[in-house]
Parts: C-alpha cells; sequence; structure tokens
C-alpha cells in the first residue's frame, strides 16, 4: 500500500463512523498515519540508500535520515512518527489522541511525504 | 521603560509635524513636563518646559541568571542549588508533581521580587511556604551576573524560625565591593514590573481571570509611553477641577434662581431673567447691581415711598385749634343777639336823648312825657352808657374772636389736606389692611365740605383728624416696614449675585482655559495612539507569530492584539475569527489554547528587546496544552534561547520528548524529591550523552551495513567531543572570569574539531596541530584514533567495529570533560 492509500484510511476513521471501531479508532488511526509516513521512508531510502531500506530498525533509518535529507524535514518526520507510536501502543493510563491532535498529526505526515526526497534531488513542493 | 528621551522627541517631533497651534503645544509639553509646568502654564505664565534631548539611550546591563540554591524553603528541604549556564539557551527542570521544581522558579521569583504571585494573597500557599521537613534556616541565594562582570550580583534572602510570613525575612545583596540590604538598591524593581521574566500558570491564568483593564496594565508599560499617559492624566485632572468650578457655578446660578423667585422685587426679577439664559450676560447683571438705590419704576414701592414720605401737622396742634375755637364760641354766645341788639339800640337811643338833652336842657321826657331830663338824670344815662358801650365793644370783640379761630382752624384743616399723600393704589396690594383704614378715613375726611359751621370744624380738629392721623401713621410704618422688607430681601440677594458674578468672571479664564486643555488633550489622545500602536506592533507581530507556531490543528486565527481605549475603558483585545467568523480570541478557547495565548502575549513582554534581564523562567508551559501543541512549544523555545536564557519548568516528559526528537540544543535538569524533602538535581540529556547515545543506537544495528552507518556514527561521536569540549571549555574559562560572550565568540571561532580539542586542552585553538599527539601521551594511543575516526577517515581506519568508537568515544569525552 502506497502513503496515499493508508492516509485515505485514516481519513475515513476519522470522519466517518465505523462500526467495530468504536473507542479503537484513534489508535487505529494513529497505526494508518504512521504506516503512510514509514511506508514513504521505504520508497525514500530504496532510492536513496537501499541497505537502509532492508534495515528492520526504523530509529535506525531516521538517525540515518538528516544526512540523506533536510534536516528539518528529517526531525520533523522523526517526531511525528515517535508521537504516532506512542500512541499506537497501549499504554495504561494514558489517554488516546484527539481527533484533532490526528487529524494535525495527518496533515503534518501528509506535509512532510512529499519532502522526503534525496538531498539535491527534491522536486518542486 | 524604553528609553523616554527618545519618547520626548518622538512627541516634539509630532507637534512640529502635525503642526499643532503653540498654545497647544505649549500646554502638551507643560503637560508632559509635570503637575507644577502645567498649572502655570494655565495660569498664563511661561512654564520651564523640556527640550528635545540630545543623550542617547543608556545602555542595559543584560542580566543572567546563574544559580538558585534554596534551603527550607516550599518543597525543599536541605539546601539545593540549580546551576544554570548565564547566557542564551534552553534549560528544561524536568520533575514529577511535588519533587520542588516549582519551588526553585518560586524561589528565584521571590528573591528577586520579593513576592511570588503564587504565595501572595493564598492563605493556604502562604501557610506552606516554609518546608516542614528541614529545620535548618529557610534561605534562597540567587547569583545574577550582569553582562561582563567579573563576579555575579549574590542576593539572598534569610528568614529567621519566628518570620511567618514570605513577606519578611531580610534581603541582603552583593554586588562586587556594594552591599545593600534592599533589592531596590539595584534598580530593578520598575524593570521587573515591566517586563516580568517569570511565567507561571498564574500568569496564563490571568487572562482568563483578569479584568480586561489589568491586562492592558500589564501590558501597557512595556511600550513605555507612560510619560504620554501621565501627561493625559495631568490634564485630565486639571480639566476636572475646571470643570468642577463651573459645575458650582451653574449650580450657585440655579441656587440663585431659585432664591430670587421669591424675592418680590423687580431687580430680583431681572436678576432671575438674565440668570435664566444659558449664557448670562454678565454686563447687564453687573449694570443691575450698579443700581442700588430705589426703582421708581415699581408703582407700589413708589406709592409706599410717598406714603412714607408724608408728613402731616401733628393731632396736639389740631386739638389746641379745636379748644381756641370752642372758647371763641362760648364767648361769642355770651353777646347773643337778643341782649347785645336792644343794648346797642338804647345805647344809640340814650345817645340822641343825652345829645337832645345837651341841646334843650332839662325837660320832659319826648318819649314817655311823663319823665323828666335832668341833671342827674344825664349822669346816671351817661354812666349807663359807658357801660353799654363797653358790652358791645366786648361782644364785637368776641365775635371777632371765633371769625379768627375759624379762619385758623381752615388754614390748618387745609394744610393738612394738602400734606395728604395721593395716589395710594398701586399700594394697595402691598400694604393690605393698613391702606384700606387710611383710604376710609380719607374718604370721611373729604366728605366735609368747604361751607362748615364752627362745631364741624372743631369735631373735624377733635376727633376725625386724630383718627386720619393715627391711620395715616399706621399706613406709613407699614409702607416702611414693607419697604425696609424690600430692601433687606435685594440687598441680601444682591450680594449672592455680586458673589456669582465675581466667580463667573473668573469662570470664563476657565472656559478658555478648559478649551485649551481640550484641544491639548484630543491631540495627545492620537499621539499617544499612533505611538502606541507604532510601539506595540513589534509586540503583537512576536505575539502573533508565537501563536502561528503554538495554535497547530486550532481553528482560532488570532488577528493581532491591540490596547484599546483609555482610563477606565482601557483593554487588552485579540480580536480572532474561528473558521473565518470574527469573535473574540478569550470567548472561543480551551484552555489549552488560552495557555497557549498567554505564552503568546507574555513570551514578548518577557523578552523585550529594552529588558535588562536576558534571563526569564517559565512554569509549567505546557500544564494543559494538548501534546500536539508541544512541539510547536519547542520550536518557540528554541528560537527564544537563541538570544535569551530560557529556563523551563515542567512535570511531564513530553516537552523533553519533543525537544530532544527536534535536536533542540537544550540542558535538561531531573529533578528528585526523595522522602524528607531531599531534593536532588541530575542533568538529564546533556547533549554528550544523547549523541552517544545515538551513535550507540546505530552501532548496534546490525542489519545495516557499515558503511552506511560508519559515517553517521563518527558524526555523532565528532558531535559528543565537541560538545564535551564546549562544556569544559565554559566551565573553565567562565570561572576564570570571562564573560559568556566572549567565550562563546572564541567558541565559534574555533572551526574544526582539532582546534575544538586544542582550546579544550590547551586554552589555544590555533595549536590544533598539537592535539592528536597530546591525546595519544595524555591517554594512550586509542584517544588519537578516536579522534581521528572521528574527523571522518572512513577510509583505513584501523578500528573494525563501530560499537569500539562509540565506547572510545565515552572515554574520550569522559577524560576531556
Amino acid at each position: 500500500m502506497n502513503p496515499g492509500a493508508y492516509l485515505a484510511a485514516a481519513d475515513r476513521l476519522l470522519t466517518d463512523v465505523i462500526s467495530g471501531a468504536r473507542g479503537t479508532w484513534p489508535r487505529a488511526c494513529a497505526w494508518l498515519i504512521r504506516l503512510a509516513l514509514e511506508s514513504a521512508l521505504t520508497t525514500f531510502w530504496e532510492s536513496a540508500c537501499p541497505p537502509v531500506a532492508a534495515c528492520r530498525s526504523r530509529r535506525a533509518q531516521f538517525l540515518l535520515l538528516p544526512r540523506y535529507c533536510n534536516p528539518e524535514i528529517s526531525h520533523r518526520a522523526e517526531l511525528a512518527w515517535a508521537t504516532l507510536s506512542q500512541a499506537g501502543h497501549h499504554h495504561a493510563y494514558e489517554l488516546g489522541l484527539t481527533a484533532a491532535e490526528l487529524r494535525r498529526l495527518r496533515d503534518e505526515v501528509q506535509a512532510i511525504i512529499p519532502s522526503l526526497q534525496p538531498a539535491g534531488a527534491r522536486q518542486p513542493s | 521603560m524604553p528609553n523616554q528621551e527618545s519618547l520626548l522627541d518622538l512627541v516634539f517631533d509630532k507637534l512640529a509635524s502635525d503642526d499643532v497651534p503653540a498654545e497647544t503645544a505649549g500646554l502638551v509639553l507643560a503637560a508632559y513636563a509635570g503637575d507644577e509646568q502645567l498649572a502655570a502654564a494655565l495660569a498664563g505664565t511661561e512654564p520651564e518646559l523640556p527640550t528635545p534631548s540630545t543623550r542617547g539611550a543608556r545602555p542595559q546591563a543584560s542580566l543572567f541568571l546563574e544559580s538558585v540554591s534554596v534551603a527550607g524553603f516550599r518543597g525543599v528541604g536541605g539546601r539545593a542549588s540549580l546551576r544554570l549556564a548565564g547566557r542564551p539557551g534552553l534549560t528544561l527542570i524536568v520533575g514529577r508533581n511535588g519533587s520542588g521544581k516549582s519551588s526553585f522558579a518560586e524561589a528565584a521569583e521571590l528573591s528577586l521580587t520579593g513576592k511570588s504571585d503564587r504565595l501572595s494573597g493564598q492563605s493556604i500557599s502562604r501557610a506552606g511556604w516554609r518546608n516542614l521537613h528541614d529545620s535548618s534556616p529557610c534561605q534562597i541565594q540567587v547569583a545574577i551576573r550582569a553582562g561582563d562582570a567579573v563576579a555575579p550580583i549574590q542576593i539572598t534572602r534569610t528568614w529567621r524560625d519566628t518570620d511567618a510570613d514570605p513577606d519578611l525575612g531580610t534581603c541582603s545583596v552583593v554586588d562586587g565591593a556594594n552591599r545593600y540590604h534592599a533589592l531596590a538598591e539595584l534598580g530593578w524593581l520598575d524593570a521587573l514590573e515591566t517586563y516580568r521574566p517569570f511565567l507561571s500558570a498564574h500568569d496564563f491564568g490571568r487572562l482568563t481571570s483578569a479584568a480586561p483593564s489589568e491586562l492592558f496594565d500589564a501590558l501597557a508599560p512595556i511600550l513605555g509611553i507612560e510619560p504620554v499617559t501621565a501627561a493625559d492624566k495631568r490634564l485630565m485632572h486639571a480639566r476636572k477641577l475646571i470643570d468642577d468650578r463651573l459645575r458650582e457655578l451653574k449650580d450657585a446660578r440655579d441656587g440663585l434662581r431659585v432664591q430670587l423667585a421669591t424675592v418680590d422685587d423687580d431687580r430680583a426679577r431681572k436678576a432671575v431673567a438674565i440668570l435664566a439664559k444659558r449664557r448670562p450676560s454678565l454686563d447687564e447683571l453687573d449694570a443691575l447691581l450698579a443700581r442700588t438705590g430705589e426703582s421708581a419704576s415699581d408703582p407700589a414701592a413708589a406709592a409706599c415711598q410717598r406714603l412714607a414720605a408724608a408728613a402731616i401737622p401733628g393731632t396736639a396742634e389740631a386739638a389746641t385749634l379745636a379748644t381756641a375755637l370752642d372758647t371763641a364760641a362760648h364767648q361769642a354766645a355770651a353777646f347773643t343777639a337778643s341782649s347785645s341788639q336792644a343794648a346797642l339800640q338804647v345805647g344809640q337811643m340814650l345817645d340822641i336823648a343825652l345829645a337832645f338833652h345837651a341841646d334843650q336842657g332839662d325837660g320832659p321826657c319826648p318819649v314817655c312825657r311823663t319823665g323828666e331830663l335832668t341833671s342827674p338824670w344825664r349822669t346816671q344815662t351817661a354812666e349807663m352808657l359807658a357801660g353799654l358801650r363797653a358790652d358791645s365793644e366786648d361782644a364785637r370783640e368776641a365775635s371777632q374772636e371765633l371769625k379768627r379761630a375759624l379762619t385758623e382752624a381752615g388754614a390748618f384743616l387745609n394744610s393738612a389736606t394738602r400734606a395728604l399723600p395721593g395716589d395710594l393704589e398701586p399700594a394697595a396690594a402691598v400694604l393690605g389692611r393698613p391702606l384700606a383704614d387710611l383710604r376710609d378715613e380719607l374718604r370721611t375726611w373729604r366728605a366735609t365740605g368747604p361751607d362748615t359751621t364752627q362745631q364741624q370744624v372743631a369735631e373735624q380738629l377733635r376727633s376725625v383728624y386724630p383718627r386720619l392721623h393715627a391711620a395715616l401713621a399706621a399706613a406709613e410704618s407699614a409702607a416702611a416696614e414693607w419697604l425696609q422688607a424690600r430692601h433687606d430681601a435685594w440687598r441680601e440677594h444682591a450680594a449672592g449675585v455680586q458673589h456669582w458674578l465675581a466667580e463667573a468672571r473668573r469662570a470664563s479664564q476657565d472656559e478658555t482655559a478648559a478649551a485649551r486643555i481640550k484641544a491639548a488633550r484630543e491631540w495627545l489622545r492620537s499621539a499617544a495612539e499612533e505611538i502606541r500602536s507604532a510601539r506595540l506592533a513589534p509586540f503583537a507581530q512576536r505575539s502573533q507569530e508565537i501563536w502561528q507556531q503554538l495554535r497547530q490543528e486550532s481553528n482560532v486565527e488570532l488577528d493581532g492584539m491591540r490596547l484599546d481605549g483609555s482610563s477606565t475603558r482601557r483593554r487588552l483585545a485579540f480580536p480572532a475569527t474561528v473558521d473565518g467568523t470574527a469573535t473574540q480570541a478569550m470567548a472561543v478557547m480551551s484552555e489549552g489554547e488560552l495557555q497557549a495565548l498567554g505564552l503568546a502575549v507574555f513570551l514578548p513582554r518577557a523578552s523585550a528587546d529594552d529588558s535588562p534581564f536576558r534571563f526569564l523562567l517559565i512554569d509549567d508551559p505546557v500544564h494543559s496544552m494538548d501534546p500536539s501543541k508541544i512541539d510547536g512549544l519547542a520550536q518557540v523555545l528554541a528560537g527564544l534561547a537563541r538570544t535569551r536564557q530560557v529556563i523551563v519548568f515542567t512535570h511531564d516528559d513530553r516537552l523533553p520528548e519533543a525537544i530532544r526528537r527536534l535536536q533542540i540544543d537544550a540542558t535538561i535538569w531531573e529533578v528528585m524529591r526523595r522522602e524528607r524533602s531531599i531534593v536532588e538535581l541530575r542533568k538529564n540529556l546533556d547533549p554528550v550523552i544523547r549523541y552517544l547515545d545515538d551513535a550507540w543506537a546505530l552501532a548496534r544495528t546490525a542489519d545495516l551495513a557499515e558503511e552506511v552507518r560508519r559515517p553517521v556514527v563518527a558524526g555523532f561521536c565528532r558531535s559528543a567531543i565537541e560538545a564535551a569540549c564546549h562544556e569544559h571549555i565554559r566551565r573553565v574559562r567562565l570561572r576564570g572570569g570571562e564573560s559568556h560572550a566572549s567565550v562563546d565568540a572564541l567558541i565559534d571561532r574555533a572551526g574544526n574539531l582539532s582546534q575544538i580539542v586544542a582550546l579544550s586542552l590547551f586554552g589555544d585553538a590555533s595549536r590544533g596541530s598539537e592535539v592528536q599527539a597530546a591525546l595519544n601521551n595524555r591517554f594512550g594511543s586509542w584517544a588519537g584514533d578516536v579522534l581521528n575516526d572521528c574527523r571522518g577517515n572512513v577510509h583505513g581506519s584501523a578500528r573494525g567495529s563501530l560499537e569500539l568508537l562509540v565506547n572510545d568515544t565515552k572515554r574520550l569525552t569522559g577524560s576531556l570533560g
């Protein structure tokens, strides 16, 4: 699945009431947004440095990112990813993200994805 | 606060460019200069006016916070110190709720301002300001360094066990060789009030809890247009005094009108007519008052005056005349016609008989023819005739006497009639009964015709005249009384009118002064508005930028901030739109958004260019903030930390997390509180540790080819070494008395890794070439190898594993630091 498909699925969770998703949709939505980001990241590494794309550690991928990509975008991407990872996992006593926060994270990820281009080869946005 | 000389220059320039009339401009400047000068200008004398300055703004000291030590205060028991790098940068103090971190923020505020907003006014917090677990004396010590000063300023506040209130306690300030016992000596109090480098939940709460005018007052001082508003206040006060006087004058006028309306006097009525006009003619009033004599135009008064002036002969004279008349009449009555006529004829006959006897001599009586005319008869008859002649003379005299008495009485009565006052009718209304009585008597008096008998005349004199006299006297006294009363009433009120007239003449000066003040205030208001907006603009812009970063997904669109109105209608306004609909921002915001707005409003103030405080303490800015706003906040703080020493206290991990993720340079201290309030501070997220941590994570990622990872791991290791060197250089040099600015400049100049290490090792960046050898000598060859590997010498690296590189880097940073 490409990032766009994941984001579209996340949108559906944000806007529609999906039967069976009551109460779990914020977490599911966070997962979907995170998947969109990770899918874009994989695409990026496949073209920028294929061995990294094969690496299972996302943290390592993010640590390497500033070297291959605009550092500011890299840091934003990493923060978004960390926030989504945190929300996607179950934490006792911690409240899930609100719809507004999810929407912002979704918008942030959507903004980051086109910028995930190898340094020097960025497409005009 | 911001230099006020330039404000005056601004006022001068505007007065000139607006082409303000000299009179108005003079008044504006006098009001600017002070109360005395304004009073002088209004009184028409030349006040001493301020002149545009040529002096530049006073350079401000840049104050940085170096440490906060606390003992026995709030959540801190035994002495605990927070050591801070006294330079721009971001420091986070992280601790769970109750760890005692806020105690440091409060202690810093309390020691600098002498009061803590959180402690004041709340009896519960007040009671708990002293730590319960520690018996050591309660003490707060703050070190602040001003610019390049050799030693920091030490501010110590100590409380004895008996001091129940945080306001008590003693303060001592050591600034180099100077020692003070009051904070005021440092001259910071105004600036502390104006810029308040302390932000707490309390401040954020003010946005919702405080009156709009309080927010206005909290922000207005940063604009430094106080002198202009003070000038306006002075003018307003002067205007109020004048208005009060004018109102008093009008009240007095209304009072006079009411009083005068009750006065039955022509002039009073005239005065009322004059005073009833909107702008009474003072000259007419003056003319009215000038006529102090009686008015002839009032017929009643004229009649009364005639009456009062009347003088008729007394009743005693009338009585004398009446008696004389009676006596004469009585005398005349004695010679009544019966006796006197016969006696006259007998006399005439005897007279002829005597002449006959004298002619004929003795002989018989030719009348009776029986008697004899003889000499004895002649003698007898001659005697009798003499008696008869005397009697007849008496009768004639008595008759003449009576005639004269009558004439005299007539003359008297005529003169009395002539003396009677005429045309009394107009006085009838004011005199009433006495005049009616008088008129009755007059009617009786005049009813007596001219041809009257002696008895009637006597009656007139004896009874009618006294009654008339009495009635006239009564009417006279009534008229005099009325005239007197009328005179007094006017006199009394005339004095009041005279007083009012004098006041009114003075007030006409007041009116011109009021007009001048009005003109001056109008100009000043518009000028103040303009200067205020101009000076607020950068702050509003900054607020706007901060809000943009903090708002995140909020649909509240902030449209700047404004300081609206003046005096009692002043307020801080945030025009906003929510999804395109205009509204007031605060009405539509969640608590978290309000907190963000609070930061947007107060951060620009606390970091104003004109503030001498380069440090800024923020207590729990993420308290109720949405998690998603926190990375925005981290960026705002990072931006601020480029030029300010930003110290943030926070109770949760979200802000440090965002800062870590966004690779924002920050020093993070963790505060932990053990049993019995023993507070410990531990450095967290030391940049050295952070770089090593990242390097380690990557070094351990075995499923990735090493040549991909190596440059990045080497980069992290290099950053770790640099960070360790920076820390060492700063520590050594700052301890040696160098300023942060100069140390930072030194570090900036050291470009490559060797130079930085040289600066740390030898204190000389230019000895970069000696570094490798020195490291090998001092720590062993591994140290030189680490440096070599970190410089990105990918090729031909002798050492194999990345993990070893990270471990050795760790060792080296430990040795260098």
